[in-house]
């Protein structure tokens, strides 16, 4: 592809910077992001994303703006009632036509994961729930997808980048679910998934335009409180069930989640 | 006695109403023993009860210095004095 006079002025600032250049900005324009989620962490991603010029952006979600997510859910405002996917639709398109945006409304499951995915270079888990998101890591890890991970908590949030093989997955750390969802119900600071958000944007536009050293093998843990970030280092555990060496989850089975 | 700090991360900070204390114990075996004496609460969302014994759960993460300690000796690892023992789980929340 050659960029448009009107696309070199857009990307301009990331085209001036030589690690990037031109060649940086056009793998941005012809990548395929899948965003799974577009409330607390979605929104920003969606948003960052659309703004960097990714090419296609899927985002899948089945529910419909509330009053309550706009406390943290940025790219919705006006667009009470209207489903999640259709209002992110409207802020990409305002925002940046560059980007086509396929928009699912739906939820994922373990049925349609492994078409949903098929069609994506990478995806971004911006889930609210750990069935989703082990399903997610699975998937991911069976199809050897690069996964962005981001999580949030109250106060505090996760962040690592899984290259299927090449790093640990979701399950070499966190090998089963907890059997219930704390943060159903504990609240969550409105700034936290901008902050968890925006690192998992930059960790997918490093990743598409080849820049930089990935969140790979290490995870970011974020405290808004202690206004603190840990790196926690982590390995591939061996004994992990989707990715170890005798992984005992080798097709997505509704029963596992 | 060896002296640790404990830093508790996510619910498990939540349901102690603290977020870091310093424990005593050799290993880490001891230093747990001590929190859960002290918050009594964190036993079942740190340990599963597996006819009648103590199993970490599988989703908790407890880390010295940042280092796993599946990948040291568990919970026989020795704990040296201000070691950093960080507790964990996964949050969901998106």
């Amino acid at each position: 592809m050659k960029l448009t006079s009107d696309q070199k002025e857009r990307y301009a600032k990331h085209i001036i910077m030589k690690s990037m250049g031109e060649e940086g900005q056009k793998l941005l324009l012809e990548s395929r992001v899948l965003c799974v989620g577009s409330g607390g962490l979605g929104s920003p991603v969606i948003q960052y994303l659309a703004a960097a010029g990714i090419g296609t952006l899927g985002i899948i979600d089945d529910d419909v703006v509330e009053i309550s997510n706009l406390q943290r859910q940025v790219i919705h405002g006006g667009n009470l009632g209207k489903p999640k996917v259709e209002s992110a639709k409207e802020f990409v398109e305002r925002l940046n036509p560059d980007v086509t945006v396929v928009a699912y409304k739906m939820r994922m499951e373990p049925g349609n994961v492994e078409e949903l995915i098929s069609d994506y270079d990478v995806v971004v888990d911006c889930s609210d729930n750990f069935a989703t998101r082990y399903l997610l890591n699975d998937a991911c890890v069976l199809h050897n997808k690069p996964l962005f991970h981001g999580s949030i908590f109250m106060f505090e949030g996760q962040v690592m980048t899984i290259l299927p093989h090449e790093g640990p997955c979701y399950r070499c750390i966190f090998s089963t679910s907890p059997s219930t969802d704390a943060a159903r119900t504990a609240g969550v600071m409105g700034i936290l998934p901008g902050v968890i958000g925006t690192m998992q944007a930059t960790e997918v536009v490093k990743y598409i335009s080849r820049l930089g050293k990935p969140l790979v093998g290490r995870m970011i843990y974020y405290d808004a409180l202690g206004m603190r970030f840990d790196e926690i280092t982590v390995n591939k555990n061996p004994k992990c069930p989707v990715c170890g060496d005798n992984p005992q989850i080798t097709s997505i089975d509704a029963e596992n989640y | 006695m060896v002296m640790a700090k404990i830093k508790l991360f996510a619910n498990l900070r939540e349901s102690a109403g603290e977020s870091e204390m310093e424990m005593q114990g050799e290993n880490v075996q001891e230093i747990l023993d001590g929190l859960l004496t002290r918050f009594p609460q964190l036993q079942e969302l740190i340990f599963n009860d597996v006819e009648g014994n103590r199993e970490l759960r599988s989703y908790i993460n407890i880390l010295i210095n940042g280092n796993n300690i599946l990948h040291l000796e568990g919970l026989d690892t020795i704990v040296n004095d201000d070691d950093e023992i960080a507790i964990f789980p996964p949050v969901s929340g998106g």
